[in-house]
């Protein structure tokens, strides 16, 4: 009897040794990208986990000030706003549309909007180019906004009209007996019921804005417009000989995005599983 | 569909509809369709394209490049998918076991891969990997490991497995959430019976908890499948293909094709390709992966 | 009809920039103001930090000379303009003015679709060839029918490159190497004292850059006398011919054994060539082989020197691989004289005197030449350098780049050559690769 719980007892902490084993492989990348970016060119060559004889901030003004990250920083807060804000109020439309309202060609224009979340970028990329030459929308902040709002619509739309469905029918029931207009009670009925779906919706939204780069690579010429991650991979062109400010970059780019998920992280799982698995 | 309270004749149904339809109908579906047709022609991204019907799909069945691509892709399956979902699953039945605080933290920690920029993710790897500067042959040295100290990236025998195991460790977080959800919607005394009726864990394990948890298997296997399919900027960032092609994936091909070859109509071509495997696959989940009670 | 269609897309544009500029014009005086500017949009790929600093300092000296105009300045990596390039300009909206690289894939094919506009008025108008040799501009002529180095002139260049031996001075005298090294015997005997003392001979990294590929074409070229080039030119302008000489033979062969026999940098597989730069300054070699456009970076270690690599017994004035960064040139956006003749003046600035100057001060190599009475004051790598070009200059010793002489020859070459190295090809095969892409190429443009 002894012996049997004294083995349990093993046994649960060789599984939470190997549990804190795998958690520990997923964040050691980030700490040594965080103690490289902190590095002199010198401290380099003395080995991956040694530490600096003193912290380099330099390395952050370099990259801040002559990498454009600066510049990079607002252009991605510029495109990031308004895409997750027109595509998650056009996601409650058209998911309000499939959730509850009927329509020519439903089941056909269904699958056409899951095409969408299927098709990766890079295959219709050439075209989209000579589209936006076409409408003279080239080098502006419309190239990248306006894309990426009709590439967020299918998954916006499929998010939001399950989250919809799953609402009780009797409060929706009550409210239209109440005589009240559709667009009142989407506003006022379902959007509030739906707050916890809409945030993490809006999450999605913008981590995957932010981590966009092929859009902002084809479509978008000028430094001036150039986002976060796009100005990465421009920067290890042109910082490849100097590792620490490559690192501070990386580090620049992904700090907001941590922040973000660490501030919300809880509601973001919930609703990223919660949406995944319906 | 059922019909709901809420609806009304359909002409009133359209201001819903449209806004969105026609936004994604303009810069989605529009440019998909005009690239299905440019994989009917000959096209150097110049002059005006050539209608050449299925020549481009006839040469790519002939192509041993876009052979090495399709191979690879399949092998980068078992890192994508399988690995991912095997450690997933072992995690989540671990970290279910635990108090909440604790499971918090780690749940917080081992998501945090699959929310960053797989570009950036890729350039910090390919410096982890490095032999000269990077840590993982610096550690190996340092535990006497020499032999094992390989050029990872360059080494054509492990390029692709060293790609793999960025993919593995990309989404075995995502998989150990999504799967932990999954236990916590399962009733606890479905366990206990099957546990005082004397039954071993591993039986447990196989025998009650995998068929429960099929509509988060079915999920994450379709979300890693297609994201393999997809995948490009990981292998972009890391390795560009190469060496010698030992890490040539699909997406990788058509954009050396388009982009650097200047063969706008053959790449389209091989995305085609891509989208209906994509299509395939997505089908196949849902057709034969299956709960079998019907949830 | 594309191309109409093009043209009057971009007129539409234009009258769109002029209406703009009256707007202003009429705003500025009424404000006041002297001018308003036209704008002059150039893209380049100087994105070195030494090189950035030199382009906006000459940029603004343009700017300070010519008031009215404004440069629109956007700063590409190599790859990134490779990759956009055409796509813009065909698409009517891009540069008046664009670094463009020389050889069939960028240059020729643009040529050919009309997207660059020849600068031989400007060649004559400002005396460009009195400031660059012949066989300079040669590399960026293309005859209508698509043959290199003969027809219009499309561009020119502002910066030489030459790639030649690094080697470290410290780490050879270390492991007992007499130098000067004399001829290419010298050099292998020299490698195999290095490895005797336990050093590192070459540094190198195959992952990304081409290190690779100039080592093989340095090496090969070497064997090649200034008096034989005309095999190689036509090799390299597409007028035919084989790989499958002495010199690339050789070369391949004696890679494959470096490779095996761990004379390059341990792990270079998986090491870029910019890592293995690092290295090489850090002193962990004891040579490299690459261009001249690593001076600014190799000059922190005073260790460090250039040479070409010597040449084998019997060869006299041995090819040196190299010439020209990307050229200078006029795309057809540039579609009234104003703006051609806006862009020709920008690009006499970027290949005077005056800014060849300016590249020396800053540690690069000129590809004008300096005037004699120059305020230079040069860092000991760049004397080396400059002296290297008069000379090769005057022996018309400057050899090509190989993978100018088809579309696909960087990627077969690419993706060959860790095939090569690993010992999984022959050198003979490996040359066949080459033979194959080539003839490939010759079969299409016929």
């Amino acid at each position: 009897m002894v012996t049997a719980s004294t083995s349990r007892a093993m046994k649960a902490l060789s599984f939470r040794i190997v549990m804190w084993l795998f958690t520990l492989m997923t964040v050691i990348p980030f700490g040594l990208l965080l103690l490289t970016s902190l590095k002199s060119k010198k401290d380099l060559f003395r080995g991956a986990f040694v530490l600096p004889e003193t912290p380099h901030f330099e390395n952050y003004v370099s990259a801040w000030v002559d990498g454009h990250f600066g510049i990079y920083f607002w252009n991605s807060i510029i495109v990031v706003i308004p895409v997750v804000a027109v595509s998650v109020v056009l996601g409650l439309m058209t998911g309000f549309a499939f959730a509850f309202l009927s329509f020519p060609f439903k089941r056909l224009t269904f699958a056409v909007l899951t095409i969408g979340m299927m098709v990766p970028t890079e295959a219709f990329i050439i075209p989209l180019y000579y589209q936006m030459r076409f409408l003279g929308l080239l080098n502006s902040y419309a190239a990248m906004i306006l894309p990426q709002i009709a590439m967020s619509v299918p998954f916006a739309t499929l998010f939001m009209s399950l989250a919809m469905q799953q609402l009780p029918k009797e409060v929706l029931e009550a409210a239209m007996l109440d005589g009240a207009p559709r667009g009142m009670i989407l506003r006022r009925v379902i959007i509030p019921l739906l707050k916890p779906a809409i945030s993490s919706l809006g999450l999605f939204l913008f981590i995957w804005t932010w981590n966009e780069f092929l859009i902002p690579l084809v479509l978008v010429n000028d430094d001036v417009y150039r986002t976060m991650p796009l100005g990465m991979l421009f920067f290890q062109g042109r910082y490849t000989v100097n590792t620490p400010v490559l690192t501070a970059g990386a580090v620049l780019v992904i700090a907001p995005i941590i922040v973000i998920y660490l501030i919300f992280q809880r509601k973001f799982i919930e609703g990223l599983t919660a949406g995944a698995t319906k | 569909m059922k019909s709901s309270v809420l609806d009304a004749p359909a002409r009133k149904n359209l201001i819903f509809l449209l806004p969105g339809l026609i936004l994604y109908a303009t810069f989605v579906l529009g440019p998909i369709i005009a690239a299905a047709v440019l994989g009917f022609t000959e096209w150097n991204g110049i002059s005006a394209p050539k209608f050449v019907w299925f020549k481009n799909y006839i040469e790519l069945f002939g192509d041993p490049y876009f052979g090495i691509a399709l191979r690879n892709n399949a092998m980068l399956m078992f890192f994508y998918c399988v690995l991912p979902l095997l450690i997933g699953v072992a995690l989540a039945s671990i970290v279910s076991a635990i108090k909440s605080r604790e499971q918090l933290a780690i749940r917080t920690l081992l998501f945090m891969p699959y929310i960053m920029p797989s570009a950036v993710l890729g350039i910090i790897w390919q410096w982890l990997y490095n032999p000269a500067f990077g840590p993982i042959n610096q550690i190996l040295k340092g535990l006497g490991l020499g032999a094992l100290a390989l050029p990872w990236l360059g080494d054509f025998n492990f390029a692709l497995p060293a790609v793999g195991i960025v993919a593995t460790w990309y989404y075995f977080g995502f998989c150990m959430v999504i799967f932990l959800t999954g236990l916590q919607r399962l009733d606890d005394s479905v366990f206990e019976a099957a546990r005082v009726d004397g039954a071993g864990s591993l039986y447990i394990f196989r025998r009650i908890t995998l068929p429960l948890l099929l509509p988060e298997i079915r999920i994450v296997l379709l979300l890693t499948i297609i994201a393999s399919i997809k995948s490009f900027d990981l292998i972009f960032t890391m390795t560009r293909g190469g060496p010698a092609n030992a890490t040539l994936v699909p997406n990788i091909y058509m954009y050396e094709l388009g982009f650097q070859l200047g063969r706008y109509g053959y790449a389209a071509s091989v995305a085609i390709i891509g989208a209906i495997l994509i299509f395939i696959v997505n089908y196949a989940v849902h057709r034969f992966v299956r709960p079998a009670d019907g949830v | 009809m594309l191309h109409s269609f093009r043209t009057n897309a971009a007129r539409a544009r234009r009258a769109g920039v002029m209406t703009g500029t009256a707007a202003a014009m009429t705003a500025s005086m009424m404000l006041g103001h002297a001018a308003a500017a036209t704008d002059l949009p150039v893209w380049d790929d100087y994105s070195y930090e030494g090189q950035v600093a030199v382009m906006e300092s000459l940029n603004k000296n343009f700017e300070a000379a010519h008031p009215d105009v404004k440069i629109q300045r956007t700063q590409r990596t190599f790859d990134d303009l490779a990759l956009t390039l055409k796509l813009a300009v065909s698409a009517g909206d891009g540069p008046i003015v664009t670094k463009v690289n020389q050889g069939a894939k960028d240059m020729g094919t643009m040529a050919q679709e009309g997207l660059l506009l020849p600068v031989d008025d400007y060649i004559a108008e400002y005396g460009w060839a009195e400031r660059q040799s012949d066989s300079l501009l040669a590399r960026d002529r293309w005859s209508e029918d698509g043959q290199f180095g003969t027809g219009p002139t499309y561009g020119i260049s502002g910066l030489a490159e030459i790639v030649g031996l690094y080697y470290n001075q410290k780490v050879l005298e270390d492991a007992g190497v007499e130098l000067p090294l004399t001829s290419f015997e010298d050099f292998l005997a020299a490698l195999d004292k290095v490895k005797a003392s336990g050093q590192t001979p070459i540094a190198m990294g195959t992952a990304k850059q081409h290190l690779a590929l100039h080592l093989l074409a340095a090496v090969s070229q070497a064997h090649i006398d200034a008096s034989d080039r005309a095999q190689l030119d036509d090799l390299v302008y597409g007028r035919g011919g084989s790989w499958n000489t002495p010199g690339n033979l050789e070369s391949a062969t004696l890679m494959q054994d470096w490779a095996e026999n761990g004379y390059f940098t341990d792990g270079f597989q998986g090491i870029s060539g910019d890592d293995a730069v690092q290295l090489f300054i850090a002193g962990q070699a004891a040579f490299m082989t690459s261009g001249t456009w690593y001076f600014g970076d190799m000059q922190i270690n005073p260790d460090i020197h250039f040479m070409a690599i010597p040449a084998p017994e019997g060869i006299s004035a041995p090819l040196s691989v190299g010439g020209v960064d990307l050229a200078w040139a006029i795309t057809s956006i540039a579609d009234d004289d104003a703006s051609r003749d806006l862009a020709g003046a920008y690009i006499d600035y970027m290949v005077s005197p005056e800014a060849a100057i300016e590249w020396a001060n800053a540690g690069y190599l000129p590809s004008t030449t300096l005037p004699d009475d120059a305020d230079v004051d040069l860092a000991p790598l760049l004397t080396e350098g400059v002296a290297m070009w008069k000379t090769l200059n005057a022996n018309d010793a400057i050899g090509h780049y190989p993978d100018w002489a088809s579309p696909t020859m960087l990627k077969t070459i690419d993706d060959n050559m860790p095939l090569l190295l690993a010992g999984r090809q022959t050198p003979e095969e490996f040359i066949g690769m080459l033979d194959t892409d080539y003839a490939g190429y010759l079969a299409s443009k016929n």
